[in-house]
């Protein structure tokens, strides 16, 4: 069953002739429980997709569907709402709150969804599992790159979204980390059968995931794993 | 709402310096706000007092026929009576001078600081008190127990009151006792004192209509009338189109007499200084909050991204400003008070509706100041707000249309961000009014202390 599909997506940057068009006639389709890696080099139009799918940009044609929502017909609040539940987000940046600690990090998604109550005991095991419970007390300046991301990658775990969108999570990290984090993200997948979009620009990465689509100049290429590319 | 409050504490713990500067921002604001509105409000109390003691603290005053004193009710929900005095007086011309032979009881002798400085009331016939410009006038000696002859008739000197608040009354005052002056040809009126704690004349009619008098001309204390608010309350449009038909008057007379009626009236002027101050307030407490938001832009982009709806943004902030301006108002508020208590050299009064008020208009400001934060960030998308891409920079050469480098750099600095540069322009105009309206209060409350003092060094001499 497919939880994300796009169709004819386009996005325009700019006016006249400063237009840039970073996605050209976007059409995807992926399936609940998917790994997928979107690879392509820098300036490609990756992010602006990963964007585009979490309605963190406005699209200029096309539409794009989430467990069967049009997105860009969904009000402010609702579309507030809609992330909340639905889709969790991971930065290359980590993008963690200064001002909270890594356990209240986790936790803010959910302790602001009025018919949601933290679950003290799933966030005291992801912790555990990203090997950061005993940093929960920390602030993200006390940590390293790291453990923010784990932290990052706790967040977005911690409402049990149905879809994970990861912006080169790997970015900032060694290689270690990197391989960590992306177990981390397989493993989580798998037990709760999420669907996981990661952006990155590694080949190497990509690789672990069950699907990749390459993206050049704003045109989806699809890449059967070890084989050939078609558009 | 326990979230919001407690994202709120981590915002003000993480960023002290933030919070440091929004709060002495506001602590300044509220301090000038509350000092100055208690200078304009000890001076006008000072100007009031000194009125009060020039021409009496009387009211209103009515013919005493029109109603048995003993069944007057002298309070009700409408109107406060403080005191009722008699005053019975019967003019005569004796040796080629305006005499008045008058009565006043104890009240009305009080409201008209008619102090008894030396003997007694007169009690009995041909008993008599003057005051030292009557002594002076009627050639009597300064001392109890000498005569006086008027009208073929003896009077002896009992007590030596004092001067008095000036009446429209020129003639010379012969205090006697009540019979004497009931004997002639006589007018007596019942003088009138209602609380401060309303306007004058909407308790007189009350007080009329209470106890079912009818009274079209009531003298009224023309010297404390603009204080009291002894006159019908006019519309502002009234009494613009009363200056606007001032035909003998060119524009600016118009608008002074336009501006001093509405003062008389309305209280203007202290709402104006009022207001600038408020606004000036408004002004800093906002460019420093601005300055606060647009540094937290990407989180604020980074909550909605994870699902924090502008609703709990909006109260999230709102609640970081109230937990900031509640503690910083009062300390502000009280030490403005206190500074200009320091200041004012008279009996001060703080001004405390002005605390209340600028308290619920603050707080009021805090809601608007946070709704237009989160407004304000709807012209951004989530990605622009993480990026922190602080505003949309125009793309057009400024330089192929202007030669010299400086213009062109003054003016991407100015048209950069327009608001804030609006924002400085309006604050310092403020400043400045701020600064004509603060020398203005101290000046006027230094005359006042002046007045005040010579009024109270004359109150008991002999010099005429």
């Amino acid at each position: 069953m497919a939880i994300v599909i796009i169709r004819n997506l386009s996005k325009n940057y700019g006016k006249g002739e400063n237009e840039v068009k970073a996605l050209k006639h976007v059409n995807l389709e992926i399936n609940q429980g998917e790994f997928v890696a979107l690879l392509g080099t820098s300036g490609s139009g990756k992010s602006t997709l990963l964007n585009m799918i979490g309605g963190l940009d406005v699209v200029t044609e096309g539409e794009v569907m989430i467990d069967g929502h049009n997105i860009a017909k969904l009000s402010r609040k609702e579309l507030a709402i809609f992330r909340r539940r639905k889709i969790g987000f991971v930065f290359q940046n980590y993008s963690l709150m200064p001002v909270l600690n890594v356990y209240d990090n986790v936790a803010l998604p959910v302790s602001f969804d009025k018919s949601r109550h933290i679950d003290h005991a799933y966030m005291e095991r992801l912790l555990k599992d990203l090997k950061i419970w005993d940093k929960r007390m920390k602030y993200p300046s006390e940590l390293s790159g790291g453990q923010q991301q784990r932290a990052a990658i706790a967040r977005a775990l911690a409402n049990k979204p149905a879809l994970i969108l990861a912006d080169e999570p790997t970015g900032n990290l060694d290689s270690k980390t990197t391989n960590d984090v992306i177990g981390l993200l397989k493993a989580s997948g798998r037990q709760y059968n999420q669907t996981i979009l990661m952006v990155t620009h590694n080949e190497v990465i990509a690789q672990n995931c069950d699907r990749i689509i390459r993206i050049e100049d704003g045109v989806l290429y699809e890449n059967e794993k070890g084989g050939g590319l078609h558009a | 709402m326990h979230n919001n409050m407690r994202l709120a504490i981590s915002y003000i713990k993480y960023y002290r310096k933030q919070a440091a500067i929004l709060f002495l921002g506001i602590c300044m604001s509220v301090l000038l706000m509350n000092g100055i509105a208690s200078l304009v409000y000890s001076n006008q109390n000072a100007s009031y007092e000194n009125a009060k003691e020039e021409y009496g603290s009387w009211n209103y005053a009515i013919p005493k026929n029109l109603i048995d004193e003993n069944k007057i009710i002298r309070s009700d929900s409408e109107y406060e009576l403080n005191r009722m005095g008699v005053y019975c007086s019967a003019p005569c011309e004796a040796a080629g001078k305006d005499i008045t032979f008058c009565y006043g009881d104890i009240q009305y002798l009080e409201m008209n600081h008619r102090i008894l400085l030396e003997g007694a009331y007169p009690k009995h016939k041909n008993e008599i008190a003057l005051d030292y410009y009557a002594l002076h006038n009627l050639g009597m000696d300064y001392a109890l127990g000498s005569t006086l002859e008027l009208r073929g008739e003896r009077f002896t000197l009992t007590g030596i009151v004092s001067e008095g608040a000036k009446t429209a009354d020129n003639s010379i005052l012969i205090f006697t006792d009540k019979e004497t002056v009931l004997d002639m040809d006589e007018a007596s009126f019942l003088y009138l004192e209602f609380s401060d704690a309303k306007r004058a004349y909407e308790q007189f009619s009350a007080f009329l209509q209470k106890n079912r008098i009818s009274c079209p001309n009531p003298e009224i204390n023309d010297g404390i009338s603009v204080y009291i608010g002894a006159e019908p309350k006019e519309t502002i449009i009234d009494i613009i189109l009363t200056a606007l038909h001032l035909d003998e008057c060119n524009a600016v007379g118009k608008l002074i007499y336009l501006f001093g009626r509405l003062d008389n009236n309305d209280n203007l002027l202290q709402k104006m200084i009022f207001a600038v101050i408020f606004l000036f307030g408004v002004f800093i407490i906002n460019s420093i909050f601005r300055v606060i938001v647009q540094k937290r832009k990407s989180q604020y982009g980074l909550l909605e991204v994870l699902g924090i709806d502008e609703k709990n943004m909006f109260a999230a902030m709102l609640m970081e400003l109230v937990i900031l301006f509640i503690p910083a108002y009062f300390i502000g508020g009280i030490l403005g008070i206190v500074v200009a208590g320091f200041l004012f050299q008279g009996t001060f009064k703080a001004a405390m509706d002005i605390f209340a008020l600028g308290f619920l208009l603050f707080l009021l400001f805090l809601v608007f100041c946070s709704a237009g934060a989160i407004r304000n960030m709807r012209k951004y998308t989530q990605t622009e707000k993480m990026k922190d891409s602080s505003y949309r920079k125009s793309c057009k050469i400024i330089s192929l249309k202007k030669h010299r480098i400086m213009g062109t750099l003054s003016r991407r600095f100015i048209l950069t961000k327009k608001t804030a540069f609006a924002g400085i322009i309006i604050s310092l105009s403020l400043g400045g009014v701020l600064f004509v309206s603060s020398t203005y209060v101290a000046d006027n409350a230094k005359q006042n202390n002046e007045h005040a003092m010579l009024t109270d060094e004359s109150l008991y001499t002999d010099i005429y």
